[in-house]
C-alpha cells in the first residue's frame, strides 16, 4: 500500500478536543517548596559534614598534643630521676583528670613484655619501638587514644587518654545540626506553602479565566491590582479573553445577519414564484419558474456551506457542545442510508467498520463529514465501480473508490472552497463539500488527506499525530 | 387551527398569513416578542409560530419564556437562520420543530399537523391501523390486508413513521429528521430511494399503490384500498 500523500492544512496546529489543560496535581509553587526544601537540606548536610569532620580532627590532634606533652614530661623525669622517680609520678598522674574530662592511662613494661608498673592490665596493638599512635580500646574495654614509646632499651612506656567526653560534645554538636535542619525544612515548607498558595490562588484566577473562556461562559474581567508580572498578566489575559470572545460574538453576529439579510428577500422571492405558479393554468409549462425556485434553493445552500465552514474553522479547539460519539454505530447508519442509492447507481458500497471506535465531536458534524465523502464518490463513480468506507480505532477513516479519480493537478487544491472536479451531467457542485468536510475534520482535532492510489481516490481522516512528517510536509 | 405567528417582517407575515387562511387556519400576528409572549399567556393556541431574530427578544429567549411559564403550545420555529447547527441550538432550547427560510410552503404545513398530531398523543396506540395497513409497534410488524410484510428495522422505522402520520404529507425533510436523525439533507437521493425500497415492499402483490409521491414536497401514505 503507497503511502498517504501530503495534504494538510498548514495554518492550524495540532489540537486534541477534550484534552484536559489543568494539571492540579503538578503545580509549579509545589514544586518550588520542594525544591527548596531539597536544597536547602543538601546544603546543610554538606555544612555539616565539614564541620563534625573538622571537630573530630580537633579533637583528634588535642588528645595527640596531651599525649605527647605527658610523654615528654616522663622521658624528662626518666632522665633525671631514673626509674624510681618515674614510677612515682606515674602513680600520681594515674589519679588525675583534665579538665576536658580525660582520664590519663599509663603502662610501663620491659620489651620482654614483664609489667613494671601503670593502670593498663595489657600492652594493646602499638610498637614502642615505632613510636605509634592512634585510638583504640584497651583490654578492660575503654576507648582510648595512646601512643607508645621505648624511653630506654630496657623500658617501653604508653600513655593513653579517655575521651568519652570528646565523643558526647561530637553527638551534641550532630543533634544542634539535626535540629536546625528540622528547624530549617519547617520553617521552608510552612514560608513556602504560604507564598505558593498565594501565588498559585493569583495564577488560579487567571487560568480560571481562560478555562470559562474555553467552555464559552461568560469570562468576568480577571482582578489581580498587584503592581507585579502576574498582576500584568492578569491584565494582559483579561485583554485577550475578551478580545478573543468579542471575535466570536461578531463572527457570530455577522453570521447570522449575512444568512439574515440573504435568505429573508430569497424567501420573499421565492414566495412570489410560488404566487406566480398558482396563478398560471393547470397545464402551463412550469419549468422556467420551477427553475428559479430551485436556483434559489441552491444559493441558499452555498451560503449554508460557506457559514458552516466558518463556524467550523472558528471552533477548531473549541471544546464545547462535544460530547462522545460513536463513530461505528454512526458509520453503519450512513452505510444503511445509502446502500440503497449505491445500489441503485449499480455501485458495490462495502463496509469495514471496527466497533467501539469513539471520538468527542458534534455528532452531526460527522455525519455530514461521512456524508459529504459518500456524496462525493457517489457523484464520481461510475456504474460497476466499487465505495469502501473503514472506520478503525485512532479514529481513521477512509473512504475510497474505484472511480475515475482526481487529476494530479487539482490534488493539492482538493480541498479548497468553490474547487470543483470533473463535471458531471446533470449534477452540480459549488465546490464546497470537502471544504466542509477538512473543515469538520479540523474541528474534531482530525485531518483530512487525500491518499495515493493506483486508482480511483481515497480520502483518509486521523489524528493530526498520526499524520507522519513526510506526510505534513507540504 | 387557532395559530399564534410573531414575525417582525410584514412581508413574511403576510404571505404566511394568506398561506395559513387558504388552508382554513385562523392566524394571530404578533410583531414583538414581548407581545407574542403576553398574547400566548392570554389565549389558547394550536400551534405557535415563531422567528427567531426579533427586534426586541432572540426566539429562543421566548421559547424559554413560554415553557417557564406554561405555554405547551408546540412551537415551530421559522427562521432565517436555517443552518444545521441553528437548527440544533433551537430543539436544544425547547422548539418543536424548525424550519429555515426560504421554505416550501407543503412542507410548513405538513409539520405544522404533525406536530398537532404530536401535542394530541395520536402516535402512542400499541397498533396504529389505517386502511389496510396495521403497525404493530411493539412487535415492530407491519400489515397489509392481514399479510405480514417483512420489513428491515430502518423500513419499519419509516412505515411507522408514515403510519403515525397517516393520511397526510411527510416531507423529505421530517424523514431526514425524525428517521435518521440527520438535519441536513445529503446531496444523494437516499431518502427517495429509501422510500422506493419500502413502496415495493408495500405494493409487492396488491394492486393499489401504498404511497403516493406529493410533487415537490414529500411523500404519503394511501388506505391502499
Amino acid at each position: 500500500m503507497s503511502e498517504p500523500e501530503t495534504y494538510v492544512d498548514p495554518e492550524h496546529g495540532a489540537y486534541a478536543p477534550g484534552s484536559e489543560v489543568a494539571r492540579a496535581g503538578s503545580s509549579i509553587f509545589n514544586k518550588l517548596v520542594r525544591g527548596a526544601i531539597v536544597f536547602a537540606l543538601v546544603a546543610l548536610a554538606v555544612l555539616a559534614s565539614v564541620l563534625l569532620w573538622e571537630n573530630w580532627r580537633s579533637a583528634e590532634r588535642s588528645l595527640s598534643a596531651t599525649v605527647d606533652t605527658d610523654i615528654a614530661g616522663l622521658v624528662d623525669i626518666y632522665a633525671s630521676g631514673g626509674e624510681e622517680e618515674l614510677l612515682e609520678r606515674l602513680e600520681d598522674r594515674s589519679i588525675l583528670v583534665s579538665l576536658e574530662g580525660r582520664q590519663s592511662r599509663y603502662m610501663l613494661v620491659r620489651p620482654g613484655g614483664e609489667f613494671v608498673a601503670g593502670n593498663i592490665d595489657a600492652w594493646p596493638e602499638l610498637g614502642a619501638s615505632l613510636s605509634e599512635e592512634g585510638f583504640l580500646q584497651l583490654a578492660d574495654g575503654t576507648p582510648v587514644f595512646a601512643r607508645a614509646t621505648r624511653i630506654s632499651p630496657d623500658l617501653d612506656l604508653l600513655v593513653a587518654r579517655t575521651y568519652e567526653r570528646d565523643i558526647q560534645a561530637y553527638y551534641r554538636l550532630v543533634l544542634t545540626f539535626l535540629g536546625a535542619a528540622i528547624a530549617i525544612v519547617v520553617a521552608l515548607w510552612l514560608i513556602g506553602r504560604t507564598a505558593a498558595h498565594r501565588l498559585r490562588d493569583r495564577i488560579e484566577v487567571i487560568a480560571e479565566g481562560f478555562r470559562a473562556a474555553e467552555s464559552g461562559k461568560d469570562v468576568s474581567p480577571l482582578v489581580d491590582t498587584h503592581d507585579d508580572e502576574i498582576g500584568e498578566l492578569s491584565e494582559l489575559s483579561t485583554r485577550a479573553i475578551g478580545r478573543a470572545a468579542s471575535l466570536a460574538r461578531t463572527h457570530r453576529h455577522m453570521s447570522d445577519h449575512i444568512a439574515h439579510e440573504i435568505r429573508t428577500p430569497l424567501t420573499h422571492l421565492d414566495h412570489r414564484l410560488v404566487d406566480a405558479l398558482r396563478s398560471l393554468p393547470p397545464d402551463a409549462d412550469m419549468s422556467a419558474i420551477d427553475k428559479g425556485r430551485q436556483e434559489i434553493r441552491s444559493v441558499v445552500a452555498m451560503l449554508d456551506s460557506l457559514l458552516d465552514i466558518a463556524a467550523s474553522e472558528g471552533r477548531v479547539g473549541d471544546l464545547t457542545g462535544l460530547e462522545d460519539v460513536d463513530l461505528s454505530d454512526l458509520a453503519a447508519d450512513l452505510v444503511e442510508l445509502y446502500s440503497g442509492s449505491a445500489e441503485e447507481a449499480g455501485i458495490a458500497l462495502e463496509s469495514f467498520i471496527t466497533p467501539d471506535v469513539h471520538i468527542m465531536g458534534e455528532r452531526m458534524q460527522l455525519v455530514r463529514l461521512i456524508s459529504n465523502l459518500l456524496d462525493n464518490a457517489l457523484k464520481y463513480v461510475p456504474e460497476g465501480g466499487t465505495i469502501k468506507l473503514s472506520v478503525a480505532k485512532g479514529p481513521v477513516i477512509q473512504v475510497s473508490d474505484n472511480g475515475p479519480g482526481i487529476e494530479p493537478a487539482l490534488r493539492p487544491l482538493v480541498f479548497d472552497r468553490f474547487r470543483t472536479g470533473r463535471a458531471v451531467k446533470g449534477k452540480t457542485s459549488h465546490g464546497l463539500g470537502l471544504a466542509l468536510a477538512r473543515a469538520i475534520a479540523l474541528r474534531h482535532g482530525l485531518r483530512i488527506g487525500l491518499a495515493d492510489t493506483d486508482k480511483g481516490a481515497r480520502f483518509v481522516i486521523k489524528p493530526h499525530a498520526m499524520w507522519g512528517t513526510t506526510e505534513a510536509a507540504s | 387551527m387557532k395559530l399564534l405567528y410573531i414575525e417582525d417582517n410584514a412581508d413574511a407575515a403576510a404571505d404566511l398569513t394568506s398561506l395559513l387562511a387558504r388552508e382554513g387556519h385562523q392566524v394571530v400576528w404578533e410583531i414583538q416578542g414581548a407581545d407574542g409572549l403576553r398574547r400566548a399567556a392570554l389565549e389558547p393556541f394550536d400551534t405557535i409560530i415563531l422567528d427567531r431574530m426579533l427586534p426586541d427578544m432572540d426566539g429562543l429567549q421566548i421559547v424559554e419564556r413560554l415553557r417557564e411559564s406554561g405555554v405547551d403550545a408546540p412551537v415551530l420555529m421559522l427562521s432565517a437562520l436555517g443552518r444545521s447547527s441553528n437548527r440544533v441550538e433551537g430543539l436544544e432550547a425547547g422548539v418543536d420543530d424548525y424550519l429555515g427560510k426560504p421554505y416550501e410552503p407543503d412542507e410548513l404545513l405538513a409539520r405544522l399537523k404533525a406536530l398537532v398530531r404530536r401535542a394530541e398523543g395520536r402516535t402512542h396506540s400499541a397498533i396504529i391501523i389505517y386502511g389496510q395497513f396495521e403497525c404493530h409497534v411493539k412487535a415492530r410488524t407491519a400489515f397489509r390486508r392481514n399479510v405480514h410484510i417483512p420489513l428491515s428495522p430502518k423500513e419499519f422505522e419509516l412505515f411507522r413513521y408514515f403510519m403515525e402520520n397517516a393520511g397526510e404529507v411527510v416531507t423529505r425533510d421530517m424523514l431526514l429528521r425524525d428517521v435518521w436523525k440527520m438535519n441536513f439533507d445529503p446531496q444523494t437521493n437516499v431518502v427517495d430511494v429509501n422510500i422506493g425500497r419500502l413502496r415495493r415492499k408495500l405494493e409487492n402483490g396488491f394492486d393499489r399503490p401504498a404511497l403516493e409521491t406529493i410533487w415537490g414536497s414529500g411523500y404519503r401514505l394511501t388506505r391502499g384500498e
